[in-house]
């Protein structure tokens, strides 16, 4: 066992682990039905402060779908509100400021991105030619790492559905990587 | 099949098959010599999928807004439930996040703790200056009744919840012990009579086999105060050393602490109650003249649940009142000397919701008393009470819950609860550790015999963890 494990309250632990492991996740996520960081930091926010009032031994066992689904709600929430769907291009995404960005990450990430060779930037723009479901779904998959199970539990769909959407986009993908070389 | 456009392919590279479709799928494709069903080449495009998705820029929260959201939470309290089950839903991820939580972890209770203790002039009252967060519940009183459990060898009677009175209402007061000045005045009463005056201080204490105790008759020694313990310092330090295959120096395993490190079973208070005290009462395993005191308190757990809320602190007092008619007596276990004012064991007392306090006494009874016959029991005499003093600065209200343990409640070694005998053992092994065994039959396959038998549940592996430190340790001395 850690050192003090019992100097925690379960429902403040969880927070803890699900701030450090999704907090990333799930703003991208935000972010790709958003379309602009601020308010997607307001959702992410907001799942957030709503985690910590769940009884922990209710969700724990779903708590990557738990968020995706609250984050989710709260960005079409958000959407329907403000009445407007709107989406900024990549590029402008790619620019947005993040306050939490120190030099030196940002430096990484320059470099980073000037390393990013071109089948990964062709592989990006095939990606967001991919129906939006299908981009969703991948998203969930391939970024977030959430599995069928926990994709369906999201868009409440069925785990076979989510297989073959997966499946779909993943063989359209692979027929563009493979056009190109 | 037309292999390559089934999604079940798609699904064996990203690991979404169950162990059955594996291999049968496995069994098909050790057949097929398509290239199509090579999975390297599959495998590699999803691998640059993830790839893409990760050079997307990192977003993440602004720095107010994830401290905002832990502020919310900054009551980071003890728990008897079992956070690892909790910590499970990300293996993957456990160790690296187990640095962040406790990293956090550290700044919050140096964040939420700037509580001093201030200990009150007069010896027998120390107040604890204790930070209770996020409890919604505080201002309710008690209702003066009689908890039972159903396997708890005795009965716990609430008798004056409202005993105490208005010294510590007052808002300056309150404010001052929060940042360490002026006393607690927590107000001192006598339920077994006024103890007599010191003549001289050896008066103070009694002696048995070389070993002094304090004697609840005189002044100054009616009450104990006992520390509630948050620090696992001499746990994680003793774990530490037998880790790297040695033992430490006695002076640094603080014994009360260490037997505090473990988790115990104990019940928590009816609703509308802060503070449940189950005690029992044994003899003691090394040594038949003596008696052990086990008390075991558990704080309410109020805040779950919860996401907005106040922060509160309370103030507490713990502490424990024998009977002179019956105690001869008694010693905290983990007090260095019963000659000390046990004011100085008092260091940074913190409680917690859903706490655990666990404190051990021994005692020695006054000749004549009679522990081991249930007969010769006296059926309505207390051997010692315990009492809960606390406050409620945003309320303004000060309590006192008071326990009762009587006579007749003593039991034999063997019917005590696992949680009393693997404190106890605990407690041997502090004797055998700090080469205080003498005189006592304490050694080190009785304290293994203690401990075996006491396992429970042990949901944490925390006490075998415990079976393994008394082996070594035994080893070791033996080598010495």
């Amino acid at each position: 066992m850690s050192s003090s494990p019992r100097v925690i309250d379960p429902s403040a632990v969880l927070l803890r682990r699900a701030l450090s492991e999704f907090e990333v996740p799930l703003t991208r996520y935000a972010v790709s039905i958003l379309g602009d960081i601020e308010r997607s930091r307001d959702a992410v926010q907001d799942t957030f402060i709503r985690l910590y009032a769940q009884t922990p031994e209710a969700i724990e066992d779903k708590v990557k779908s738990w968020l995706f689904t609250v984050c989710r709600n709260r960005c079409y929430d958000i959407l329907k509100k403000e009445k407007r769907m709107m989406r900024l291009d990549d590029d402008e995404i790619h620019s947005l400021p993040s306050s939490t960005d120190d030099p030196a990450q940002l430096m990484a990430r320059q470099e980073d991105r000037a390393k990013l060779n071109s089948d990964l930037k062709k592989l990006l723009s095939s990606i967001e030619e991919l129906p939006e479901r299908q981009r969703e779904v991948m998203r969930l998959k391939f970024q977030a790492d959430l599995s069928y199970k926990e994709i369906g539990e999201v868009l409440e769909i069925t785990v076979s559905n989510v297989g073959f959407i997966v499946h779909s986009a993943f063989k359209k993908l692979r027929e563009a990587m493979k056009q190109e070389e | 099949m037309n292999i390559e456009d089934d999604p079940k392919l798609t699904a064996y590279i990203l690991d979404e098959l169950d162990r059955d479709e594996v291999s049968s799928l496995e069994g098909q494709l050790s057949k097929c010599e398509d290239s199509v069903c090579d999975m390297r080449e599959a495998r590699e495009y999803a691998s640059m999928i993830r790839d893409a998705y990760d050079s997307e820029p990192i977003f993440r929260m602004t720095p107010e807004q994830r401290e905002n959201i832990l502020e919310d939470s900054e009551i980071v309290a003890i728990t008897g439930n079992s956070p690892d089950k909790i910590l499970s839903f990300a293996e993957g991820l456990k160790s690296l996040d187990e640095k962040k939580v406790e990293t956090e972890e550290n700044n919050l209770w140096k964040k939420c703790f700037p509580v001093i203790i201030s200990i009150s002039a007069a010896a027998l009252v120390i107040g604890m200056a204790v930070v209770l967060l996020n409890n919604d519940r505080i201002g309710t009183s008690p209702k003066s009744k009689i908890a039972q459990k159903p396997l708890d060898p005795l009965s716990i009677t609430i008798l004056d919840p409202q005993a105490t009175n208005g010294n510590v209402r007052d808002k300056l007061s309150w404010v001052q012990r929060q940042i360490g000045v002026g006393p607690i005045k927590f107000p001192v009463t006598y339920r077994y009579g006024q103890p007599k005056p010191l003549n001289e201080v050896s008066d103070s204490l009694v002696f048995l086999d070389g070993e002094s105790f304090r004697n609840p008759a005189m002044e100054g020694q009616r009450w104990s105060v006992f520390p509630s313990n948050v620090s696992s310092k001499s746990y994680d330090h003793l774990r530490e050393f037998m880790l790297a295959g040695d033992f430490p120096d006695a002076e640094n395993v603080q014994i009360g602490s260490l037997i505090n490190a473990f988790e115990y079973d104990y019940e928590y208070p009816n609703p509308g109650e802060d503070f449940a005290v189950n005690a029992e009462v044994a003899n003691c395993p090394w040594d038949q003249e003596r008696w052990l005191i086990h008390i075991g308190v558990r704080v309410a757990d109020t805040q779950k649940n919860k996401v907005k809320e106040t922060r509160l602190a309370r103030e507490v007092r713990m502490a424990v009142e024998f009977n002179p008619e019956k105690v001869a007596g008694y010693r905290l276990i983990g007090e260095e000397s019963a000659e000390k004012s046990n004011v100085n064991v008092l260091p940074n007392q913190i409680i917690l919701e859903g706490q655990t306090v666990t404190a051990l006494y021994e005692i020695v009874p006054i000749d004549g008393t009679d522990f081991s016959e249930p007969s010769k029991r006296n059926e309505n005499s207390e051997l010692v009470s315990v009492r809960i003093d606390y406050t409620d600065p945003e309320k303004k209200e000060s309590r006192s819950l008071v326990s009762s343990i009587p006579h007749k409640s003593t039991v034999s070694w063997e019917e005590a609860s696992e949680d009393m005998r693997f404190a106890s053992s605990v407690a041997g092994y502090g004797l055998l550790l700090g080469n205080r065994e003498k005189g006592s039959s304490a050694t080190y396959d009785l304290v293994l015999q203690l401990a075996k038998d006491a396992l429970g549940e042990d949901k944490n592996g925390q006490r075998s963890e415990f079976i393994d430190w008394v082996k070594k340790t035994k080893k070791i001395k033996e080598r010495k």
